[in-house]
């Protein structure tokens, strides 16, 4: 019994932290945004503005709640909190700190972890489809077919390019995958074996996330916030939770297959800490990569997202396959 | 992990996310009811659009997790895996098919 309490707490505590991860992700990307763009950014809530996204997030919930006249409200709140327990659910399975004498792995651990943990995150994007075309308005459906083109676009590559790194590990499993990037294959380090396929994967995480240049599917100037115009209140809160946590558990994604996840070196004494150090450094270091390039490429159109994804990145990470069975041969 | 514990981690944040959620404010209005949230006016519309390309999404999305799926856990090529991708590979092309057939009519 004390065994599930204790467990059930971990829990707990597991969704709080990761809540607030994504509201500190949030912040790094606006201010460093703000900074490549030559403004201040957040500054006003808490020291150096560290606490405007939950300042953002308590104002919004105060808000009045406004539904458009024939929408389904129940649907549109069940995803709202379906979407946040998604990826709340999925950085359950991102190895990050040992639990008792064993190697990092997820609070929930197991083999098959690694397929599990990509298919959550395929179902994760569904919300940002299935949500606009609730609401009788125009913006929001034309946000959500061009949402649903970019999703055909960027998964076939992105899935492709994961793929390679589990075959070059050989294993299923979380746990493994953390390991690969750090050996050696036929006397060349498995990271720069794995180098189209990390570039695929941090496009394609940029497109699932729509940061700039992919965020089409809200494009402001032209579609007056497309999917989310109709979003109000405590429903536009939680969906900018959801796209704050993608963005958090997205990078961590790219950490986990490319990066070692949370293995690194531990210069003094060796404890759980040095793992935490670690992968929140890795992954606040993706975050930056992504914030760097959204904040200096321009928005594409939808036909030239096609055409980066089909023409040129699919090809790639069909080549990152046989340069993989190449080096496992 | 046993079968409790995969209920806790489901049922637990769920729960928070839900209380979360219930504790922001609802509307004020009588009917809670406005066309649009910004205001305007207009009556109320909608794009239409084919509800064959819903469906087309929905089985892209079950074949990219198949393919997934597959291509993770193969350890060699067998019949059933051919098969499976020639089938995955025939749904992902039904609707460029159907659009291509609608566009000549």
């Amino acid at each position: 019994m004390m065994e599930y309490i204790r467990f059930g707490a971990l829990i707990l505590g597991w969704t709080v932290i990761m809540i607030f991860l994504a509201f500190l992700a949030e912040w790094f990307y606006r201010k460093l945004m703000g900074h490549i763009q030559h403004r201040v950014g957040p500054k006003l809530a808490g020291p150096i503005g560290i606490l405007q996204p939950i300042a953002d997030f308590i104002k919004l919930m105060n808000k009045e709640e406004i539904s458009p006249e024939g929408t389904d409200d129940f649907y549109v709140d069940f995803l709202a909190v379906f979407g946040v327990w998604l990826m709340i659910f999925m950085s359950f399975l991102i190895p990050i700190v040992p639990f008792g004498d064993s190697d990092p792995q997820g609070l929930i651990s197991f083999n098959g972890d690694a397929i599990f943990l990509l298919a959550l995150f395929a179902m994760a994007s569904l919300m940002y489809i299935i949500t606009p075309y609730l609401f009788k308005s125009p913006y929001p459906t034309i946000g959500a077919g061009r949402r649903a083109e970019l999703y055909l676009s960027y998964e076939i590559p992105m899935f492709l390019a994961l793929a390679s790194v589990v075959i070059i590990a050989g294993s299923v499993s979380m746990s493994d995958i953390i390991q690969i990037p750090l050996e050696e294959i036929k006397g060349i380090p498995v990271i720069i074996l794995l180098l189209p396929a990390f570039i695929v994967t941090l496009i394609g995480v940029m497109a699932r996330i729509k940061k700039l240049p992919f965020d089409i599917p809200e494009a402001k100037t032209e579609l007056a916030a497309g999917w989310e115009a109709e979003l109000s209140g405590r429903r536009l809160a939680f969906f900018n939770l959801l796209t704050d946590l993608k963005l958090f558990v997205g990078s961590a994604v790219i950490v986990t297959f490319f990066l070692g996840g949370p293995l690194g070196p531990m210069p003094f004494a060796e404890g759980w800490w040095w793992y935490v150090f670690w992968f929140l450094l890795k992954t606040f270091a993706v975050i930056f990569l992504i914030t760097l390039i959204a904040g200096s490429v321009a928005r594409f159109r939808i036909d030239q997202v096609l055409e980066l994804f089909w023409r040129k990145l699919m090809p790639l990470s069909i080549i990152q396959i046989f340069i993989v069975l190449w080096a496992i041969w | 992990m046993d079968v409790i514990q995969a209920t806790i981690a489901i049922m637990l944040p769920m729960i928070l996310l839900s209380l979360l959620y219930m504790l922001g404010k609802k509307s004020k209005r009588k009917t809670g009811r406005e066309p649009y949230v910004s205001g305007h006016q207009f009556p109320v519309m909608r794009i239409p659009y084919s509800p064959m390309w819903l469906y087309y999404l929905s089985f892209f999305i079950l074949w990219d997790i198949i393919l997934l799926f597959i291509l993770f856990t193969a350890a060699e090529v067998s019949l059933v895996l051919v098969t499976s991708l020639i089938l995955l590979s025939i749904t992902m092309f039904l609707y460029p098919i159907r659009v291509k057939r609608g566009v000549k009519k």
